[in-house]
């Protein structure tokens, strides 16, 4: 058994971790061949019909109806792979392009370092919901402009982190002497910068799933999130928030997807962390360190 | 201590420095005494000056401070008030009979001069205001009691668009200035201001002067709470007296907690308004066929909850120009009767269509949307749903020319039927959609008539045209106001979602 | 030092430019806020018209963006569109309730997160360390407006304990500060639960743990020192979010901050009103970092600027 399986076995959080990001991942992925029924289909008459176990539940909709009369369960499903495409994306996208920012304004430094650390406050410097806001008023609320939103905010965590990671890489000696070698710029930072920089860009990645779900949830509470036919469990639990006394399944289900699966991501998350970085291991298993960079930890609310 | 926890508290202590600011009022508790009041809205009012700011929630304190100067109800009557009388001298001319003896609350007499001054006040201001006393082309005080005014071609409605005209005092508003008077306004309603700390609450006591009589409130305080949940919590810990703007799920919540619902039908008509320029909904069998697809019943009763009137045309009951029930056509739900209509138009296969709509605006907007998306679907219209919020709707209904349909809604801040027409009908007007020579023609005409019987005729044939003939709408419903109300007010609301405080009483 | 500080001086009024202008065009492209106010009154196009020029809004937009820009060098950003008041006055009214939320939020994420981040480095598979584990990570999974709205139901309209809404008595306080409070402070101690952790295999910590010192004192006397570095920096960086981030938080507790003022504001598309509120927040987020750089400079000698 390779190390890394026995280790996963051996640490349950991690694995709790694994089971659960498995299982959305497995459910969105199969939603439309194993979900009971099409996730839109409204039946007025039943609306609000209680999760089938408890009384006047019934066996077709075996968590309940929302306030149009559709299957939660088939909602959850297909919700799961908006939710996921969405904070997926969001994290790819924001990742690749803020990890090229940072490159680039690491290694040259000088005055593109000069303008790209500017953009880079600047962005920092504007609330972000209320960037979020504007942008979705003005480009609409939609699945690529969602995703475009947390983009715009996303991408400045991996920029800052992985600029001072590269800052401190290009006075390394084999960088310098593959300068001196005579190898092209890209060809340095492909081989030997960006290597070193990805392990803490995948531990960010894993918070910043949880915080783009969290903030997707967010802008579905401001009326600003995907908008239907498309489902997510932001905007499930937004619109269930006012049945909370009258049909309690209708905002709970979702809300537990979201803090289930966030759950499992950090744990996912902090297994990585204690993998990839070697900082926080146990002193045995330490191989040489890295210099830390403070200023790494996003900070978003909302 | 290490020295980076000085750096710590140095941030805590910037952020403490910035929280000693004074604040101009104590914290009240809520309803506590007897004879006060405390009034939660969803967003809070902007100014008190009424030039300035005419949405709900400050009209509802406005209504308090000021008098109008002629008293109009939702149901298109007038009541003498400032005005003791009005007459047409000519066609373009009015004089109105000030009422003697009423003062301001800051003891400036409130005379002919103080009317003329507000209708000047109103058309120079840069607000929302602006817009509605421009047909006064000129003022005149003949003597303290006597106002006459000039129209802009004979305009029957005059009175009814004066019962719109809060008067203001004239000496104390040239004083002060449009922005102070905003924060600290003088009027002579039976409410004067107390104090107001914006965002927080905003506080009225009675006028002990008032003409009318006193009120049998001492106190109001009024304050925001824009998610509608909190303000279900507020009534239930007794930190509100009465709520606005109540979804109908949270209902049981309030009756559990032992505190009264009240539900009273508004003017707000909702519908869903059709491009009529484009294929295929420039037929109207078309346009007939989605008014049949839609089971309104079934919106009203089931999305809605019940708080809803199904409604058939667009004139408010017993407004001019209402016509009888059985004069238009009432497209019930028939979604036979819908597809052989779209089949006759040779869309029988069904087609696209975009349905814009706002989130958050008008009561459960959002899942009518979806719930209209799903009945037209049954008979072949595949919905593009587009939501977004309402002054991105706006914007867009407005100055696009917007594909497909939308669902949109008409309420009067003026109780006469012209500005329905004008909003909606007319050729010069901000929305193009349903409009026609035809339109133009009637409602300028009815705009014109003195004579209130051919004006009724000239806008019932209107209406009628309109349902039966043009359909330039899904034709809706009107929806609900629900209000939550602790068991010590005594009150009756309006439906024009106004709340009148000279209709209030604490038990 | 001072060469530093004028550089950075220069480079945020860069920053400033760069954001008013994206501000500026976005509300552009965002609508006429002529036409919401007078949506469904039955104006005519010669109302609007004479509506917008009254307000100044029929000029072209360079031309109004460099009206803003010479009234921001003298410190006027005009009147708020719907209020009719001074923009900038309106914004500052905010402010208290504002740095009142922050910091009581942060002082409650602190509060939390030191003792929870320290035992659950120190100890990690102790009772409290556990708990403490689990409010965090609760905290880092729920949406904010879920956890606020439940905390409503249970300590208002339950136990009575808060009110459920408003501003303006410590009381009023508590709810809202603690729904903010908690996601920072599962982050704030993650953070430093994996910072002790590096900082307690270092050397010298070693060196102490050698020497027989009583295992608190290392922690406290050595490790944690070193450790709170990051977390000042996230601190500093929260501020800056919660100053006007914290829309979701003040909507569902009717608190009145700069977050709410803001996001009316955009909805109204008052223009002067968002540029008012995001230079506000900018300039004090700029301060914040600046403070935050200046200390870490004076904190650690290492750090050269």
């Amino acid at each position: 058994m390779p190390g890394w399986i026995r280790a996963f076995v051996t640490d349950t959080g991690g694995l709790v971790g694994l089971v659960i990001v498995a299982g959305v991942l497995l459910a969105a992925a199969l939603a439309p061949w194993i979900a009971p029924a099409d996730p839109n289909r409204q039946e007025l008459r039943a609306r609000l019909t209680p999760p089938s176990w408890s009384s006047g539940g019934q066996a077709r909709f075996v968590l309940g109806t929302d306030h149009l009369g559709r299957d939660l369960l088939s909602r959850l499903m297909h919700g799961a792979r908006t939710t996921l495409v969405v904070a997926v994306a969001a994290v790819a996208i924001a990742g690749v392009f803020g990890t090229a920012m940072g490159l680039v304004s690491g290694y040259y430094g000088g005055v593109i370092d000069d303008v790209l650390g500017r953009l880079m406050d600047a962005q920092l410097a504007i609330p972000y919901l209320l960037l979020a806001i504007a942008v979705v008023l003005v480009l609409g609320a939609s699945l690529p402009n969602t995703i475009a939103v947390l983009v715009i905010g996303g991408w400045v965590v991996y920029a800052r982190l992985v600029r001072a990671q590269a800052l401190s890489l290009r006075d390394r000696e084999y960088v310098q002497a593959a300068h001196a070698i005579g190898a092209a710029d890209a060809v340095i930072l492909r081989r030997h910068v960006l290597p070193n920089t990805l392990n803490p860009v995948i531990v960010i990645a894993t918070i910043e799933m949880a915080n783009m779900m969290l903030f997707e949830s967010s802008l579905s509470f401001l009326g600003l999130g995907v908008r239907p036919p498309a489902i997510s469990w932001g905007s499930m639990l937004s619109d269930g928030r006012e049945y909370l006394t009258a049909a309690w399944w209708v905002a709970t289900f979702p809300g537990l997807a979201i803090t289930i699966t966030i759950l499992g991501i950090n744990q996912l998350g902090d297994w990585l962390r204690d993998r990839l970085d070697p900082r926080t291991l146990p002193r045995s298993e330490r191989r040489g360190s890295r210099s830390p960079s403070p200023r790494i930890e996003a900070t978003k609310t909302s | 201590m290490s020295r980076r926890w000085v750096v710590l508290a140095l941030l805590l202590l910037l952020g403490l420095s910035g929280t000693g600011a004074p604040q101009t009022l104590p914290a009240a508790s809520a309803g506590a005494a007897a004879g006060k009041l405390t009034i939660v809205q969803g967003p809070e009012p902007l100014s008190m000056d009424p030039t300035m700011d005419i949405n709900k929630t400050s009209y509802n304190i406005q209504l308090g401070l000021y008098d109008p100067l002629i008293f109009a109800t939702p149901d298109g009557r007038l009541r003498p008030w400032i005005a003791t009388s009005w007459t047409n001298v000519n066609p373009t001319t009015w004089r109105i009979k000030i009422r003697k003896g009423v003062t301001f609350h800051n003891g400036e007499p409130l005379n002919a001069e103080s009317v003329a001054f507000s209708i000047e006040q109103y058309n120079r201001s840069r607000g929302e205001g602006n817009k509605y006393f421009q047909f006064i082309k000129g003022t005149k005080a003949v003597d303290a009691e006597t106002l006459e005014i000039t129209t802009d071609g004979p305009i029957p409605a005059t009175p009814t668009m004066l019962g719109f005209l809060f008067v203001l005092p004239k000496n104390y508003y040239t004083q002060v200035g449009p922005e102070r008077f905003g924060v600290e306004p003088v009027g002579s309603g039976p409410v004067k201001m107390q104090g107001w700390q914006r965002g927080v609450r905003l506080v009225v006591v009675r006028n002990e002067k008032y003409w009318r009589g006193v009120l049998p409130i001492e106190e109001i305080t009024y304050r925001p709470a824009p998610e509608a949940s909190t303000r279900v919590a507020m009534l239930l810990t007794g930190e509100a007296d009465i709520i606005a703007n109540i979804p109908p799920e949270q209902i049981p919540r309030i009756e559990a907690g032992r505190m009264r619902v009240i539900r009273q039908p508004s003017l707000r008509k909702l519908f869903v308004e059709f491009n009529m320029k484009q294929r295929p909904l420039d037929d109207v069998r078309v346009r007939r066929a989605l008014n049949h697809a839609i089971d309104k019943e079934e919106l009203i009763n089931l999305v809605l909850g019940g708080n809803a009137i199904r409604e058939i045309g667009p004139v408010p009951d017993g407004w001019l120009g209402a016509n009888p029930k059985n004069q238009l056509t009432a497209y019930d739900y028939n979604p036979a009767r819908a597809r052989q209509l779209l089949a006759e138009a040779g869309v029988g296969g069904g087609f696209q269509m975009d349905l814009w709509h706002s989130i958050g605006r008008y009561l459960k907007d959002k899942e009518i949307a979806e719930a209209i998306a799903a009945q037209l679907g049954n008979v072949g219209v595949r919905v593009n749903l587009q939501g977004m919020d309402i002054g991105s709707l706006v914007q867009r209904i407005h100055t696009q020319n917007l594909s497909g349909a939308h669902l949109f809604s008409w309420a009067p801040l003026i109780f006469d039927t012209d500005n329905l027409w004008r909003a909606h009908f007319y050729s010069k007007g901000l929305n193009q959609y349903a409009v026609s020579a035809k339109t133009d023609e009637l409602l300028l005409a009815g705009a014109a008539a003195l004579d209130r019987r051919e004006r009724q005729r000239i806008y019932s044939e209107l209406e009628r045209h309109v349902v039966n003939d043009m359909v330039p709408w899904i034709f809706l419903y009107r929806q609900s106001l629900i209000y939550g109300v602790s068991n010590k007010v005594g009150w009756l609301p309006r439906a024009d979602e106004v709340i009148n405080v000279r209709n209030l009483i604490v038990k | 030092m001072t060469r530093y500080l004028l550089r950075r001086l220069g480079q945020s009024a860069l920053v400033l430019i760069l954001v008013t202008m994206a501000v500026f065009g976005l509300l552009q492209v965002a609508g006429d806020p002529v036409v919401i106010m007078l949506s469904g009154t039955g104006a005519s196009e010669e109302q609007l018209q004479s509506l917008r020029r009254e307000l100044g809004l029929d000029a072209p937009a360079p031309v109004r963006y460099l009206r803003f820009l010479g009234g921001l060098l003298r410190g006027d950003l005009g009147k708020s569109l719907r209020f009719n008041q001074d923009a900038m006055g309106l914004v500052l009214e905010r402010l208290p309730a504002t740095l009142l939320i922050t910091v009581a939020a942060l002082g409650f994420a602190l509060a939390g997160a030191i003792p929870v981040g320290i035992l659950s480095a120190v100890r990690p598979r102790g009772a409290i360390s556990y708990a403490g584990r689990v409010l965090a990570t609760i905290g880092q999974a729920t949406p904010v407006f879920w956890l606020g709205i439940m905390m409503v139901l249970l300590f208002s309209v339950q136990l009575r304990w808060f009110p459920a809404g408003g501003y303006g008595t410590p009381a009023h306080l508590v709810l809202p500060a603690v729904a903010l409070g908690l996601y920072p402070m599962a982050r704030i101690s993650r953070l430093l639960r994996s910072s002790l952790l590096e900082v307690l295999s270092q050397d010298y910590v070693r060196t102490a743990w050698a020497k027989g010192l009583h295992e608190r004192g290392v922690v406290l006397r050595h490790a944690l020192k070193n450790a709170a570095l990051p977390v000042v920096t996230v601190i500093g960086l929260s501020f800056g979010a919660l100053l006007g981030g914290a829309v979701v938080t003040e909507t569902i507790f009717a608190w009145p901050g700069v977050g709410l003022l803001s996001v009316q504001a955009i909805y109204n598309r008052d223009a002067n009103l968002v540029q008012a509120a995001v230079v506000l927040v900018a300039v004090a987020f700029t301060i914040v970092n600046l403070l935050v750089d200046v200390l870490y400079a004076w904190l650690d000698p290492r750090i050269r600027y």
